[in-house]
């Protein structure tokens, strides 16, 4: 047991590694889902633990693609200098909602954190001559590393590839630390934490907080991505694709998210190159998801290979 | 002054259209303990029933006797094969579990009716223009304040007078102790969410000449469903009567006075609330 | 000796601060009073047992000690500081531990997870646990050292769904003790429990350290003489009685209510 989780991680480096090879179309699509990935990893924190089911979460994402494109655009600054930017204003903008929807939770805390996010989106559509309102903010110029430019697709995997390891690895890290134990605790049993001595509204702003900034992180990386931001970006939609992804995926496990995105986005481009009902699919799996496979699909196999394991003892 | 009357019953329209979505949404959470967001959904499918009843037969009458129909045989599928197992799952999962019919059923209807905005025009005897103290109304607009009183009232008769009812306020105390004194409780809460999904297909009929029925319709009424029922208390029907007319005059007077902010408005509201009585205004505190 | 309730101090020749007082505590739910000018002490050391029939209002006395309950008017003193209307965290941390009459605990964690996590509470301010992993094994540590104490010794990285009903009773009480709390707050410790089960929670209580003071609300009688040094008879959420078992058995109005058997 304790080398199949290495043995997962090589692996996942593996493929990461060997994506270039497939050309640049699928290594599109390869980036989109880690970026996806990593911003449903972030939600993953919040839903899966410590609890908190957020339907707001497309405004820390948005936040800070549109810190990195409009800087670019209005005022051609760097996009390294943006990222830095973005990551820090949707982690001051986390902290800001967290604040308020802190204090109530379940359906109340569902509705004020969608609330907030589709005031941000009604700022962005008004704020026309900063967000460029639905038409959005085109002409960003991608940044360079290394005196090669983003604009190249192989290049441009490799930081968000680096990115999404970047963030898997500190998730990893963070549940595994007394602070995460806490985040676990509070998602088992919230009234027993209090008893036994933890101010739990802290740490819950702490891990809205976090999953704010790492949401920020996607963000950015999805402006290095696209080149092009628009007001949906911050719609609320968004928010409901992410906590599909964390749910399909298992939100049980910080991998889970990921695999979810995978799954969903996979699934969409299969569909709509067929037909334009993807909708459909994606509603149906998930219902199906919710009902009969609720750790998951990853949650599912993790679930899998212990007992397999266990039963080689 | 014709200016504010206008707005005023345009507040009472919104206002009724919020209230018979919101009362079935507070009903289901307050007898069941279950949250259903694809509430939306029989609102939009009752719309599309009604254009394809005035299809049909050119006759209102008929779309607001039959068009919530559909909505209902839609609900009692998904209640009895896709709820009932996750009774015991809490709201988070009947979210996740009904946020995946939102999506189902907007293909669906997607499917059944392509993507064409549609419209519906009120019936004869409805339509044409009433003075009002210096403003003219639409007809139509004050048959539908009207419709909503009269289905509040009836409601209101339902659940205080009648001995479903009594069954249903039981329902709502104690569900163990319900069944104990014999009331068949599954059944009950099959009924109570047709009734809910009902009052939102009728909602969607009799909002159709009005709003027009397109895909999108159902996250349209959703949201502002949702402030209100989160706004006056989830649970409680009367919250959902006070926060009807609320946050329909906030936002219609909102949308005419600060038309820059026509969406913050609510969601303002809804913050502001929360923020002061986290369980709404006249909410109960469920687990 | 002066102290309030009419208590009396139990061990002769020791005298024991007080540890928590409540002063004329009311709460009241619209027209329903739950507890009606509640006065009661607890000093160091002292076993004090809460008894009175179903609605009494014991449990909402615990939850407004604990801070889950806002009382309507009174106070709540612990060590002489107003506890009135601090957080459950708060007054944790202050030293007032407490058990839950449902059991209340980490269900999808470890046995010893659950007592672990009451332990990191213990050990400080939040940026702590910003440190690395190595300190969760001096906690554990002390997390299995606290339930050799409850009794509670083998395999502790089973899942607590595994635990007997009995065993799980035994793990809110390691819980709550994990905190190193002055005064012990029990809800009905042996509900629920079989006969020889009570009578090991009875031994286990017995063999907690002395200096610990024990507040606890009990039904069986049987527990209630074994350990209680003061007994305080509640009804209709007021204090009717107060003093040591003896004084209580010979009290006419307690006999009256409780008509000499259990409740």
């Amino acid at each position: 047991m304790k080398f199949l989780r290495p043995a997962v991680f090589l692996a996942l480096i593996a493929l990461l590694g060997l994506a270039p090879l497939a050309g640049d179309y699928t290594l599109g699509i390869v980036a989109e889902i880690l970026i996806y990935g990593i911003f449903a990893m972030s939600l993953g924190l919040l839903i899966g633990f410590t609890g908190l089911m957020s339907f707001g979460h497309a405004a820390f994402f948005g936040i800070s693609t549109y810190t990195v494109i409009a800087l670019g655009v209005h005022l051609g600054i760097s996009g390294w200098w943006g990222m830095a930017a973005g990551i820090c204003l949707s982690a001051l903008a986390a902290a800001f909602v967290g604040l308020f929807c802190i204090r109530v939770s379940g359906i109340p805390f569902l509705m004020l954190t969608m609330a907030f996010s589709q005031l941000l989106f009604s700022v962005a559509l008004k704020w026309r001559n900063v967000t460029g309102g639905t038409d959005g903010l085109t002409g960003f110029v991608r940044p360079t590393l290394f005196g090669m430019s983003l604009d190249d697709a192989v290049m441009r995997y490799a930081v968000v590839a680096l990115g999404f390891v970047l963030v898997l690895g500190f998730l990893w890290l963070l549940v595994r630390s007394p602070l995460g134990s806490i985040f676990i605790g509070i998602r088992d049993n919230e009234q027993r934490m209090r008893a036994i001595g933890y101010p739990v509204q802290r740490f819950k702003f702490l891990a809205f907080t976090i999953a704010g900034t790492l949401a920020g992180v996607g963000g950015a990386l999805y402006a290095f991505f696209n080149a092009f931001v628009s007001t949906d970006i911050l719609h609320w939609a968004l928010s409901g694709d992410a906590i599909i992804m964390v749910v399909l995926g298992g939100s049980a496990t910080v991998f889970g998210p990921a695999v979810g995105a995978a799954i969903f986005l996979l699934l969409k481009n299969i569909v709509s190159s067929h037909n334009e009902y993807w909708m459909l699919w994606i509603g149906a799996t998930f219902i199906l998801s919710v009902m009969f496979l609720r750790q998951g699909v990853w949650g599912f196999l993790v679930g899998c290979a212990q007992s397999a394991l266990g039963k080689l003892k | 002054m014709d200016f504010i009357i206008t707005q005023l019953i345009n507040s009472l329209v919104f206002g009724s259209l919020l209230f018979m979505m919101a009362a079935g949404l507070s009903l289901i959470f307050g007898l069941m303990n279950v949250v259903n967001v694809a509430h939306g959904s029989f609102f939009m499918v009752g719309a599309f029933t009604a254009y394809t009843i005035m299809q049909w037969s050119g006759n209102f009458w008929i779309a607001l006797g039959v068009g919530w129909v559909p909505s209902v045989i839609v609900a009692v599928l998904i209640e009895r094969f896709f709820i009932k197992p996750l009774y015991n799952r809490g709201h988070l999962d009947q979210v996740l579990l009904t946020f995946g019919f939102i999506y189902v059923l907007a293909d669906i209807t997607h499917y059944l009716w392509g993507p064409e905005i549609r419209n519906i025009s009120p019936p004869e005897t409805l339509s044409g223009v009433i003075e009002v103290a210096g403003a003219y109304i639409p007809r139509y607009r004050l048959f539908l304040v009207a419709f909503g009183g009269v289905v509040a009232a009836l409601l209101w008769w339902f659940l205080e007078r009648s001995r479903i009812g009594a069954m249903v306020r039981a329902g709502v105390d104690d569900a163990a102790t319900a069944a104990g004194i014999g009331i068949n409780v599954p059944l009950l809460f099959g009924c109570i969410f047709a009734l809910g999904a009902g009052l939102a297909g009728l909602g969607g009929v009799v909002a159709s000449p009005i709003l027009g029925v397109y895909l999108g319709m159902d996250i349209e009424i959703l949201i502002p469903a949702f402030i209100v029922v989160v706004v006056g208390g989830m649970g409680s029907l009367r919250g959902a009567l006070v926060a009807s007319i609320l946050v329909a005059v906030v936002d219609t007077f909102g949308k005419a006075y600060f038309p820059d902010y026509a969406l913050f408005m609510i969601y303002l509201l809804m913050v502001v609330v929360l923020l002061t009585r986290p369980h709404g205004l006249f909410g109960i505190a469920r687990g | 000796m002066g102290l309030p309730g009419g208590l009396r101090a139990v061990r002769i020749g020791e005298t024991q601060m007080t540890l928590l007082k409540t002063e004329n505590l009311c709460k009241a739910f619209g027209k329903l009073e739950v507890t009606r000018d509640v006065n009661i002490s607890v000093v160091e050391g002292e076993r004090h047992v809460i008894i009175g029939p179903n609605g009494a209002g014991k449990t909402s006395l615990v939850h407004q000690l604990t801070g889950q309950l806002q009382p309507t008017s009174g106070r709540v003193l612990f060590k002489n500081v107003d506890i009135t209307n601090a957080a459950p965290d708060q007054i944790c941390q202050m030293g007032i531990g407490r058990t839950f009459q449902k059991n209340n605990l980490f269900r999808s964690l470890t046995v010893q997870e659950n007592v672990r996590l009451a332990v990191q509470a213990k050990q400080g301010g939040w940026y702590e646990c910003l440190r690395g992993v190595g300190i969760r094994t001096a906690q554990r540590e002390r997390a299995n050292h606290i339930l050799e104490q409850i009794q509670l010794t083998h395999d502790l990285l089973r899942p607590v769904s595994s635990l007997s009903y009995g065993e799980q009773r035994q793990l809110e009480i390691a819980i709550a003790m994990a905190a190193e709390p002055q005064l012990l707050l029990l809800d009905e410790p042996t509900s629920g429990m079989s006969p020889a089960e009570t009578d090991r929670m009875i031994e286990l209580l017995r063999s907690l350290p002395s200096s610990l003071a024990l507040l606890m609300i009990e039904h069986d009688m049987k527990v209630v003489f074994s350990l209680a040094d003061t007994i305080t008879v509640m009804y209709y959420g007021e204090v009717l009685a107060s003093g040591t078992p003896q004084e209580i058995q010979r009290n006419s109005r307690v006999r009256e209510v409780y008509l000499g058997g259990k409740h």
